[in-house]
């Protein structure tokens, strides 16, 4: 298989159930509390380097060429 | 049968969001904003991931990659700002202010349009094989 279409194939099977459970996880819950909010703000208050340290990160582990 | 745009998909959340504001008024609109909120995570990790693996790709143009992550950067603390004004109003809307609720509901518009803002040009900048993985993240 082509490595670029493996690495893509790889990438769509580990973000698509994640997100799906996350999604679930969020419309399961009748209402938000503080720590909900504070969940989340965790996820958009990380620098733009340090995600992309953290794909590196990924990609190590993941043996992604 | 064609399958939806990524912009379909979103203009659907944008309409779920509006419609839990008309049913359950500003307490509901957690749900769609972490959903929005969620989405552009996601996308933002495709490219965090696509950056890398540019990155190790051999005579990769450097100057091309810069300016694209310029775009993102750009786009990225805006969203980031945006976000952080929803949880500031939220706050303020739970405490009960008297400009809460529309604080609230401005707030949650800038949010929507950043996270779509934000997507765009992930898409945009990727190249069209990466960009239909995106797509298809749910």
């Amino acid at each position: 298989m082509n490595p670029i279409l493996a690495f893509i194939l790889s990438e769509a099977i580990k973000n698509a159930p994640v997100l799906a459970i996350d999604l679930a996880y969020i419309f399961s819950k009748t209402e938000a509390t503080q720590a909900d909010w504070d969940t989340l703000r965790a996820k958009w208050s990380v620098p733009y380097e340090d995600r992309i340290k953290a794909a590196e990160a990924r990609a190590g582990t993941a043996g992604i060429p | 049968m064609k399958a939806p745009s990524f912009r379909t998909v979103f203009i659907t959340i944008l309409l779920v969001t509006l419609s839990l504001f008309c049913f359950d008024g500003c307490q509901s609109a957690y749900k769609p904003f972490a959903a929005t909120v969620l989405t552009a995570d996601r996308a933002f990790d495709g490219w965090a991931d696509y950056v890398v693996w540019q990155r190790k790709q051999p005579g990769y143009d450097a100057a091309a990659l810069a300016d694209k992550e310029t775009k993102v950067r750009v786009v990225y603390s805006q969203w980031q700002s945006a976000n952080e004004a929803v949880y500031k109003a939220q706050q303020e809307y739970a405490v009960g202010t008297a400009a809460g609720k529309t604080n609230y509901q401005n707030a949650l518009s800038a949010a929507a349009a950043a996270s779509g803002n934000l997507i765009d040009l992930i898409l945009s900048l990727v190249p069209p094989d990466r960009a239909a993985k995106l797509k298809g993240t749910p």
